[in-house]
């Protein structure tokens, strides 16, 4: 290893949600003036507006810090700061691949929980250096020492002497910076080697074209390489390279083993570049590419569709888009009787859904519908072959169905012990077969459960927050299928069924939801000059009804002389808002009303 | 006094001038496949020099009294309050349609007939009899109005006394609406109306004695705080009275009103609950002898209000004063809402400068304009006058053919009108039929 990467230092920041990583990062960059306190602003590399709205992070942001140690020698440090929520473990996993080590941030009021164990696991098994860090001892209820305690018994890593910090006042944070440098192992690989660098990011800037963010393992890349990569076999032109700083590119013109940093090629098309992908060389290219990532599969579907139908094409741009730096994004187009055409979505959980929604709402500017969302089920024909449905519409027949199975996840909910009780309750109520439980001390267990993920991606964390009053953590994991009594449940407006609306469900949830959202359709479906029928409907037998009364308004509106031009005017104006009435089957609704009656999140 | 002496028809002097200038329409319309479109203030109406009255049928005049004692809380109609205006306004806002409708008298004579004249408001009961001394003599030199012209004041009870009312009478008003919107004191209380239930009886007997043999009662429907029960107690006090006309509307929340600003704090009866009512109430008038000939207009055979028919008719109509419509030549315009600047005008430019063109129609838009407005009576629509005005009649009546499949829209004996439960939602369907 030569003296350049002895000083490098690459490494992750990984914590449970609210466990102050963003916050550690943002001293990070200060202790090591990598930014002015003036350019200072919380949670400086979550830029996404979504991210500090929520005051979460969604995707992985590294950059480039220099730091001199007290061997008085100069480190570069890349720091890839990672989301805490569970939808976005897979951010942490490609984040992982491309450090030596991971900074791990426990709260020292919180101690471990359940996802401050899973990503601990991540790292571990992904070979890394796991560096404890015990955050927020400027609290009153701060307990470091039970934290360091929990962090060696239940992680089983050695916290004695760990840095305990607060990210908040700044307190210790040089502690953290030797620790990484101290801990962490510094890069093997050879900068004279073939090049093998894997793309553990990438996004579309419309100046630049493709964004590739890259670690380079073995060899060395410049501006004007022939980069050739590795899956596709596509080559470009390097037209720059360098290294990731807060605000942005820092043009270097070279990136070498063990460096972190970026490179554009004028890549237009969006499929030549993967993450997990392997960069290399046209001429002199690597034997080998390296491991690359696992590949995510989505766990939940539905449907989104452009409020106006002309914007198809723009949502089939803004997903390819997206999916560049959102790898667990998948869609496919397909098309609805009620909202025409959109695509079949696939997403790692609701929280993921929700953002990919919010995202294109909001950098693409569409208007968009969603479709209720759906796991995806296997089915054992009576024909024998199996096929697995994400879409409700593709549901076959009760007569053709010999099994029906649904995806389970073995979930692990860490809780202080008072909420044992209530969350027990809840998991049985979501079908959930209770597996094991351990005290991890004497104030928190840790429960297990298999659970159906259909009854986890409604409202399940939401409800377990509650119970909970927010101590609660969830972490899951899918593990296979079950059999299960599953039923279709359909919804006819006016006789005629509204594909849109279909979901499948439980057979001992079917009652229920169908009356809930049978009177939801009911307060939301406008009046019209006749009655409407609602049916909740399994195969041919209707199971709930709701009628919404014909419309009796406008009946003694005066016209007189004066009065003629604007009564005119009312009148087209009430036929120009029809036009952008949206189909139901045969009845028409406002957009408004359209939007409330597909969106089930609030049931 | 002088007392309004209304010629008979068969006076009226006919000019083959006029014939030749009603025979066809001025410039500005068009009246070939397309539908003009001309935007408002590119043709500017000549108020005088282009006044060419369709001499084949009568004229209506309508004539704004822009004053109240007090606003009620639902009125979005142009009016000042007591405080904003005094003696010395109405006197010269009087003076000024004075003016206004003798110009019309200078450039034509009485060569204009007309068969009705309406007083609306604000309260045009605030005028003392001198008032419409002066502008019945003004209007007597203007137009050649019919031996048996009908002459109605809108009026608020709580203006009227015997005394005022045999003066009007005596002075040729033979018609009188009285806006009594409700007989429970709560509800009138809680608009802001300043007259109880007893006002209006008073104010009725009154009318009675003093030779008022044609009498309106306005009804509110959906006032805050109103019941079925109560709606039902006013109807059934409306008929006791057993006045010739009764108008019931329904109460509209217009932007700008105090009723509007502070809609939360009052309780409306709801939807279902005024639809209903009005059900019942079309029952019970016509049990009592009341035809329902409009939407929201219900009378005793022979009393129908001619003057509005002249607007659903889609005949023209003059309008003097602020805030007034007026319609010909296929022309609609407004005056400005501006007392002070109508107080001011003098020549007849002044008064143009005041009117704003709201709509110049073309043959289409006649066309829509007439189904929109026939279909407010019950008599409805003619199919072959539709066909004599457009070439696109079908265009429209196929769109109506589903409305009477299914029994909103009746056709019978070559008209076509709504049914009870069609003029429930009769909005829907004439922009579904119209545009």
């Amino acid at each position: 290893m030569n003296d350049r990467q002895a000083h490098i230092r690459n490494f992750s920041i990984i914590a449970h949600v609210d466990h102050g990583k963003s916050t550690l990062a943002d001293r990070l960059l200060e202790a090591t003036k990598t930014v002015t306190s003036r350019e200072m602003e919380d949670q400086l590399l979550d830029n996404m507006d979504l991210e500090r709205e929520r005051g979460i992070t969604i995707k992985a942001r590294a950059v480039r810090m220099l730091y001199r140690h007290t061997d008085g020698k100069d480190y570069i440090l890349n720091l890839i700061d990672t989301p805490g929520h569970v939808d976005f473990n897979y951010e942490v996993s490609r984040s992982l691949y491309a450090c030596e080590g991971a900074v791990l941030v426990v709260d020292a009021t919180q101690g471990v929980e359940a996802q401050t164990l899973a990503n601990a696991y991540l790292a571990i098994d992904a070979g890394l250096e796991v560096v404890p860090v015990i955050n927020k001892i400027d609290l009153p209820s701060a307990d470091a020492a039970r934290v360091r305690g929990e962090i060696e018994d239940v992680i089983g890593i050695p916290a004695e002497g760990c840095p305990e910090v607060s990210a908040k006042t700044g307190l210790n944070i040089d502690t953290v910076l030797s620790a990484v440098v101290e801990q962490i192992p510094p890069p093997k690989g050879d900068e004279n080697a073939p090049l093998r660098a894997l793309i553990f990011d990438s996004y579309y800037d419309s100046y630049l074209g493709v964004v590739v963010n890259i670690r380079v393992f073995d060899g060395t890349v410049r501006t004007g390489d022939k980069i050739k990569m590795m899956s596709t076999g596509a080559v470009f032109e390097v037209t720059d390279v360098g290294a990731l700083e807060p605000f942005g590119l820092s043009s270097t013109g070279v990136v070498k083993s063990g460096e972190v940093g970026y490179l554009t090629a004028s890549i237009k098309t969006l499929s030549d570049t993967s993450v997990g992908d392997t960069v290399t060389l046209a001429e002199n290219p690597a034997s080998e590419a390296l491991p690359g990532f696992k590949k995510v599969s989505p766990m939940v579907f539905s449907g989104i569709y452009p409020e106006d139908g002309a914007k198809y094409e723009d949502l089939k741009d803004a997903l390819t888009k997206l999916r560049l730096n959102d790898a667990a994004l998948s869609y496919e187009p397909e098309t609805s009787l009620a909202l025409g055409f959109g695509f079949r979505c696939g997403f790692l959980g609701l929280l993921h859904m929700e953002i990919i929604q919010e995202r294109l709402e909001r950098e693409f500017n569409l208007d968009i519908i969603t479709t209720a969302p759906s796991v995806v089920y296997k089915i054992d024909r009576k024909d024998g072959s199996t096929v697995f449905i994400d879409n409700p519409s593709n549901y076959p027949g009760s007569d053709e169905i010999e099994k029906a199975y649904e995806p389970m996840v073995k979930a692990s909910i860490i809780t202080p012990c008072e909420y044992v009780g209530g969350i027990m309750d809840l998991c049985q109520d979501r079908r959930g077969i209770f597996l094991d439980m351990k005290y991890l001390d004497k104030t928190r267990a840790e429960l297990h459960y298999n659970l159906p993920l259909s009854e986890i991606i409604y409202d399940f964390f939401d409800s377990l927050k509650s119970r909970s009053k927010g101590y609660a953590s969830l972490d899951y994991e899918l593990c296979g299928y079950s059999e299960s009594k599953l039923v279709k449940l359909d919804f006819l407006l006016n006789g005629e069924p509204v594909d849109a609306l279909s979901f499948i469900v439980h057979e001992e949830k079917a009652y229920p939801r169908a009356r809930k959202i049978a009177e939801k359709l009911k307060e939301n479906i406008p009046r019209a000059l006749f009655e409407i029928p609602i049916q909740a409907a399994i195969g041919g037998k209707v199971i709930a009804r709701e009628t919404v009364k014909a419309m009796r308004k406008d009946v003694l509106a005066k016209c007189y002389g004066g009065d003629i031009t604007r009564k005119k005017k009312l009148l087209e104006k009430q036929k120009e808002g029809k036009k952008k009435m949206r189909r139901l089957g045969s009845v028409e609704v406002t957009p408004e009303a359209f939007m409330a009656v597909l969106k089930f999140d609030d049931d | 006094m002088r007392i309004l002496k209304p010629k008979s028809e068969t006076n009226s002097p006919v000019t083959d001038d006029l014939h030749g200038l009603t025979s066809k329409y001025p410039e500005t319309e068009c009246f070939g496949l397309r539908d003009v479109n001309v935007e408002a203030g590119i043709v500017r109406f000549k108020f005088i020099k282009q006044l060419h009255l369709n001499k084949m049928k009568n004229t209506g005049i309508y004539i704004h009294i822009p004053f109240c004692r007090s606003k009620c809380y639902y009125c979005d109609f142009y009016s000042l309050p007591a405080s904003g205006y005094s003696t010395e306004t109405v006197d010269g806002y009087v003076t000024a349609l004075e003016r206004q409708i003798l110009l019309l008298s200078e450039k034509y004579g009485k060569r204009i007939s007309a068969d009705t004249v309406f007083f609306g408001g604000g309260t045009p009961t605030l005028l003392e009899a001198r008032h419409f001394e002066k502008i019945f003599s003004a209007l007597e030199k203007a137009f050649d109005l019919t031996h048996n012209a009908e002459i109605t004041v809108e009026s608020n009870p709580c203006t009227l006394d015997c005394e005022k009312l045999t003066a009007m009478r005596t002075l040729g008003i033979n018609r009188l609406s009285i806006g009594v919107q409700s007989f429970c004191d709560d509800e009138l209380k809680t608009v802001g109306r300043l007259h109880s239930a007893k006002h209006a009886n008073d104010a009725f007997f009154c009318a009675r004695k003093s030779g008022f043999d044609n009498i309106g009662l306005d009804l509110i429907l959906g006032l805050p705080g109103q019941t079925r029960e109560s709606f039902l107690r006013t109807s059934e006090q409306a008929v006791l009275l057993a006045p010739e006309h009764i108008s019931v509307y329904g109460l509209s929340l217009e932007e700008g009103t105090p009723l509007y600003n502070h809609r939360e704090n009052y309780s409306f009866p709801d939807e279902e609950t005024c639809a209903d009512v009005f059900s019942d109430t079309v029952r019970y008038l016509r049990k009592n002898g009341y035809s329902r000939y409009e939407i929201s207009n219900f009378s005793k055979e022979g009393y129908q209000c001619r003057h509005n028919l002249h607007y659903w008719h889609g005949d023209e109509y003059v309008g003097f004063g602020v805030a007034a419509s007026s319609f010909y030549n296929g022309v609609r315009y407004t005056a400005k809402k501006d007392v002070s600047a109508f107080i001011r005008c003098r020549t007849a430019a002044d008064f143009e400068a005041l009117c704003v063109t709201e709509e110049v129609l073309g043959k289409e838009e006649r066309a829509r304009e007439y189904i929109m407005l026939s279909l407010r009576l019950s008599e409805g629509f003619s199919v072959n006058k539709l066909k004599e005005l457009t070439r696109n009649s079908d265009f429209y009546l196929k769109r109506c053919e589903k409305y009477i499949e299914n029994g909103l829209l009746v056709k019978k004996s070559g008209r076509i009108f709504f049914s009870d439960h069609g003029f429930e939602v009769s909005n829907s369907i004439l922009s579904e039929i119209l545009y």
